[in-house]
């Protein structure tokens, strides 16, 4: 599978705070990966270091087959950005600001396309950009980067601050995009429900480095919610399977999180550590569920400063 | 070309409305500069004129709006911003310098070179100064942005520009500072005169190499970022680099190569004590005797100065544009403006000063020496003198009909009317208006204040040319900044108060008469004293200023408090002596001056022979104000002092040349003729000094050759009595008066007279008494005459022992001149007086 960003060894600090200690991390082609993370998890640091906005303090990152410090006009014609932090030309309209960028992609921006996205996104066109509201100037901004088709979309934090419909119309042009154009998408958000409706892969970065990085699909796959009841109460201590995440007991029921499913396998491990279980629920989680999961247990592997590595 | 195209137009219409508003500030500041919207003609009668203040107002707003525009251009896409919104653009660095150098091009050099050039068509000057103030406008305009642009590209964000512009900011004060201070303590590391940055042409090559800097400061950091800290150091040394390396650019040699220093003959040396911020100190002003021509006035300074081995850091003028203008000033009137005025009106002319006389000796250079630089024992003095020659040429001479015009080459001069004032003063309102052109080599004009011009009243009926007071002529500048600044000149004559000087109708034949200087080399001359100088052994710490002392005492009162506080006694120890000296002093420092037999004296000169070093440190300690504790001293040393202690005398003769009156007054002359020869040789010109060596049977050894340069540096009637005495000097020292009654022209002055007339009249020249004549009659129509001041000088030079009852009626005396035929007057050698009988062989 072909990489368009490449990320090894990323490291940055402000002052004496560390942002990011050694994030590893591939954007594979014609996919769309969510970046996910807490808030001051290092997301918009590892974009701008990706964008060459921040110089890194160490590591290696390559964007289109070129070192991010190297970026030039033959890769940004290729790369669409939209940040919520971008600072934009607030007092222009949606049409002077398409006049100033056009000139620079050349041949390379599709004026059929604009009109097209134009249409789609129902932006007023000569009111100042100042004038128009959060999601009215995200979709302008979109608008703005994709028009050239670029082959690699790069959105930061695209949904925060808009409202959920805003939030519905934004996306649902995006997804009709992404897929018609089978561009590749790297979207760092905390939304993770919006993200689920059409990320194929997740990065989740956690205190400057990226712990989990893997498909949608086989993330789901992987991931059961269980529930287990017992016929007395649980009492002591129980030494359970590493790949039960934030194990939690109450009466005679035990829940947690497996982080490695198998239905043909989780029988006999539950019957190997609740002998009197009577019954097991095994329910599939959403992407949501699974970040909340495993942000409970990075939150305890810090706290008890022991690592519970939940990929496979 | 269409990226630069795009962000050329986007940033047009970012900021189309500062680029209007910076376009119209300047289309004002136009109309104003024009004069449309007031005139700059000041109106002699309130002695006011339009107040440029808009001006300076409207050119503030026009800097700061083009500073912003250029800010905001740059700062907004700045490559230094790495989260600008081009930055994930495919925009490389070349269309985005060019598309910003285009609208700085467009928006910021071009209008202030368009306002330049309307300017200069608009006021009438030629292509050819057009061309030159339009490149002026361009350059500065291209510095100032060199400057401010890298300036701009250091910084991430708006706070850290701040910083930046606070590091410049404050490399330009330390550097300011450092060389105040630098200059206070005449320090030697000082490598210019903190005048150079007078010149345009100095502050433009100094932002220029500021900019230089910044720009290979702004390259490196573009291309691998600096930290802030090193950034704004950098700025911060930069800043105070450049003018450094711009002021090196115009110090120049401080002296011409070994070879072309001249030695300069005798020197004038007046060395006088001087209370410098508290500190005891020696200030030296020398005049070096050296040919000039007679139509030339040079500027002297000093070069280099050693006491001993010891320099003393000096920093001459070596642009002789930026020899101010007061250097001329002085006296009113110099050699080479005489000669100016005698080459353009005439040798029949006379002039007029109504305030000063006119300097007989030439122009001196002087430098301080602090007690730090004073060798401990004695030195010779070593100097070398660097002169700025300038002659005087005339630039215009207008009729005084409002509206009349002169130009010269470039320059308008236009006279606009006049306004006589109730006490008596003259008011004369006129414009100027003329390129000055820093780009221009042939035409930079010496930046002197108000250029160096100087203004004469010419009166075609009764021959006389009267010199404008030199008091801020300049009224009212327009334009300034620009290659032809308009200024408005306020000319005044100040009367005596009791009449008008001139009537309406009179002045109608006047003529205005403007002289500029021209500068014509530099020369050099080195003397070194003949024999050592002991700078520091009788260095008083006298006070200077005014001594504020209520001299609310009478010589009565003091008798009375001799009477009452007796001397202590011929056998008193020191500490007692000084303590009634002291006493003493204190009585008679609030005293008007004591009559010669007053107990005093005699309560202090007991104390002489045992006390002579108390009495000689009293007078040295002594505020100049006290007269009469001066006086007392002396007559005090005059009666007390023995032979025994003339060594002691001699050592204080160098500060208290007046000493040597104790000296001949006791016929000791003869003892120290070697010292007062060395005194004389080593420029101490002193009156008393003088008289006494003269009055040795040899001159004290001095030569002919030295008593000639001796008169030429103190050319006074007073030093003429001294020589002509001397055997065989006269006939020489009369050929050096009588050069100088041909290259000058005579002098009127209501209330005194020509101190150059004086000398001519000692000397005997045929001229004078036409000449007193003249001045006499001068002062009778200016209302100013009292007859006691020219009836001394008729007493002095005439012979009035043939008129009955003459003597003692200054009015009678005055009155019997003037009825005389001047030229009847001859001199008689033998007595030494003009007669109007033939002298008797």
């Amino acid at each position: 599978m072909t990489s368009l960003i490449t990320i090894q060894s990323l490291e940055k600090s402000f002052g004496r705070t560390r942002a990011l200690g050694g994030v590893d991390l591939d954007i594979p082609a014609g996919k769309v990966t969510a970046f996910l993370g807490p808030n001051g998890s290092g997301k918009t640091t590892t974009i701008k270091c990706a964008m060459n906005l921040q110089a890194a303090d160490a590591g290696r990152i390559t964007v289109l087959g070129t070192d991010s410090a190297q970026l030039g006009p033959d890769q940004f014609r290729r790369i669409g950005y939209v940040s919520e932090n971008q600072q934009q030309p607030e007092w222009m309209s949606v049409t002077a600001l398409l006049d100033y960028l056009r000139p620079m992609y050349g041949t390379h921006w599709d004026r059929d396309f604009e009109k097209r996205l134009l249409k789609q996104f129902d932006i007023p066109l000569r009111t100042p950009l100042k004038n128009l509201s959060r999601g009215q100037k995200m979709k302008a901004s979109l608008l703005s980067s994709l028009a050239y088709r670029p082959q690699l979309v790069v959105l930061d934090e695209p949904f925060s601050g808009l409202d959920a419909l805003v939030r519905d119309e934004f996306l649902t042009g995006l997804l009709e995009l992404t897929e018609s154009e089978g561009w590749t998408v790297w979207i760092s958000s905390h939304d993770i429900e919006e993200v689920e409706r059409f990320a194929d892969r997740v990065a989740i970065l956690n205190a400057g480095r990226v712990d989990l990085e893997e498909n949608v699909e086989s993330l789901q796959q992987r991931f059961r919610s269980v529930e287990v009841v017992v016929e007395s109460e649980i009492g002591g201590q129980l030494g359970t399977p590493g790949s039960w995440l934030n194990f939690q007991t109450s009466g005679r029921t035990a829940r947690f999180t497996d982080s490695n499913h198998d239905e043909a396998r989780i029988l006999k491990t539950i019957r190997e550590h609740f002998p009197t279980a009577l019954r097991h629920e095994a329910r599939p989680m959403s992407l949501r569920e699974i970040f909340v999961a495993l942000a409970k247990t990075y939150r305890l592997e810090s706290k008890n400063g022991t690592p519970n590595h939940p990929s496979p | 070309m269409t990226t630069i195209a795009a962000i050329f137009r986007k940033d047009f219409h970012q900021f189309r409305i500062l680029i209007g508003l910076l376009v119209g500030l300047l289309a004002v500041l136009l109309a104003v500069r024009l004069e449309w919207t007031g005139s700059v003609v000041p109106d002699p009668a309130s002695n006011m004129g339009y107040q440029p203040f808009l001006e300076s107002i409207l050119f503030l707003f026009t800097v700061v709006i083009a500073g912003r525009l250029t800010a905001y251009v740059c700062f907004e896409d700045s490559p230094s911003r790495r989260e600008r919104y081009l930055a994930t653009r495919p925009v490389t660095a070349a269309p985005l310098a060019c598309a910003k150098l285009a609208f700085l091009a467009a928006f910021v050099v071009a209008p202030f070179a368009i306002a330049a050039a309307l300017y200069l068509a608009l006021s009438g000057m030629p292509f050819r100064v057009i061309a030159l103030g339009t490149l002026e406008s361009l350059v500065r305009t291209l510095v100032l942005l060199g400057l401010g642009v890298p300036l701009i590209l250091l910084w991430e964000t708006r706070r850290r520009l701040i910083a930046g512009i606070a590091a410049l900011c404050l490399g330009l004060t330390v550097f300011v500072l450092a060389i105040g201070l630098l200059q206070e303590r005449r320090s030697a590391l000082l490598p210019f005169r903190p005048d150079v940055f007078a010149d345009p042409l100095i502050q433009v090559v100094t932002v220029a190499i500021a900019a230089i800097l910044l720009a290979v400061l702004a390259f490196i950091h573009l291309r691998r970022p600096l930290k802030m800290v090193s950034r704004l150091t950098t700025v911060f040394l930069a800043v105070a680099v450049a003018p450094l390396l711009g002021g090196l650019l115009r110090s120049g040699p401080a002296t011409a190569p070994a070879a072309n220093i001249a030695p300069c003959g005798m020197v004038r040396a007046s060395i006088n004590p001087y209370q410098a911020n508290n500190i005891p100190s020696v200030s030296i002003n020398l005049s070096p005797d050296r040919e000039t021509p007679a139509d030339q006035d040079v500027t002297w300074s000093i070069a280099e100065i050693a006491l001993g081995t010891h320099k003393i850091p000096q920093r001459p003028r070596s642009d002789p544009r930026l020899v101010p203008s007061h250097y001329f000033h002085q006296g009113g009137l110099t050699p080479g403006l005489e000669a100016a005025i005698h080459r353009y009106v005439g040798p029949e002319w006379a002039l007029v000063t109504p305030r000063h006389g006119r300097p007989m000796a030439p122009n001196s250079a002087g430098t301080l020496a602090s007690e730090a630089d004073l060798p401990s024992g004695p030195a010779p003095l070593d100097a070398v003198f660097q002169g700025h020659g300038f002659t005087w040429h005339r630039v215009a001479e207008l009729p005084l009909i409002p509206g009349s015009e002169a130009r010269d080459s470039d320059a308008t001069w236009t006279y606009h009317g006049h306004a006589l004032q109730t006490e008596g003063s003259l008011i004369l309102s006129l414009t100027h208006q003329g390129p000055e052109l820093w780009l221009d080599p042939q035409g930079r004009s010496p930046v002197f204040e108000n250029r160096g011009y100087r203004f004469f009243l010419l009166d075609p009926q009764r021959q006389l040319a009267t010199p404008f007071d030199d008091h801020h002529p300049v009224r009212r500048n327009l334009a300034i900044g620009t290659a032809c600044p308009r200024r408005g000149l306020v000319l005044q004559l100040s009367g005596s108060g009791e009449s008008n000087t001139f009537t309406a109708t009179q002045l109608e034949s006047f003529r205005l008469l403007i002289l500029r200087p021209r500068y014509e080399g530099v020369r050099f001359c080195r003397w070194t004293s003949p024999a050592p100088i002991a700078f520091r052994s009788t260095l008083p710490a006298g006070p200077n200023g005014l001594a504020n002392t209520p001299y609310d005492l009478k010589p009565t009162d003091i008798a009375r408090w001799i009477a009452a506080h007796p001397s202590p006694g011929s056998g008193a120890s020191s500490a007692e002596v000084a303590r009634y000296l002291v006493s003493l002093l204190e009585q008679t420092n609030r005293s008007s001056p004591l009559p010669k037999n007053h107990p005093a004296t005699a309560a202090l000169s007991i104390h002489v022979p045992g006390h002579l070093e108390l009495f000689l440190r009293a007078l040295t300690a002594l505020h100049t104000d006290h007269h009469a504790s001066q006086m007392l001293l002396f007559a005090a040393l005059d009666e007390g002092l023995e032979h025994r202690q003339l060594p002691e005398i001699v050592r204080h003769l160098l500060y208290h040349p007046m000493l040597v009156t104790l000296i001949t007054s006791r016929g000791w002359t003869a003892d120290v003729a070697p010292d007062l020869a060395r005194l004389i040789r080593n420029g101490n010109l002193h009156q008393n000094l003088l008289e006494a060596a003269a009055a040795l049977p040899d001159g004290a050894g001095i030569t002919r050759d030295e008593w000639l340069a001796v008169f030429r540096l103190e050319p006074t009637s007073s030093t003429y009595l001294i020589l002509r005495d001397i055997p065989g000097l006269e006939p020489a020292v009369a050929a050096e008066v009588d050069a100088r009654m041909t290259d000058r022209i005579p002098l009127l002055m209501a209330t005194s007279v020509d101190p150059l007339l004086d000398l001519a009249l000692v000397r005997g020249h045929p001229r004078a008494p036409t000449l007193l004549h003249h001045a006499l009659r001068y002062a009778i129509d200016q209302h100013e005459h009292h007859s006691g001041w020219f009836s001394n000088t008729v007493q002095s030079h005439f012979d009035i022992s043939g008129p009955p009852n003459l003597r003692g009626d200054p009015d009678r005396i005055v009155s019997w001149f003037l009825a005389e035929d001047p030229a009847a007057f001859t001199f008689d050698p033998a007595t030494r007086l003009y007669t109007t009988e033939k002298p008797q062989n």
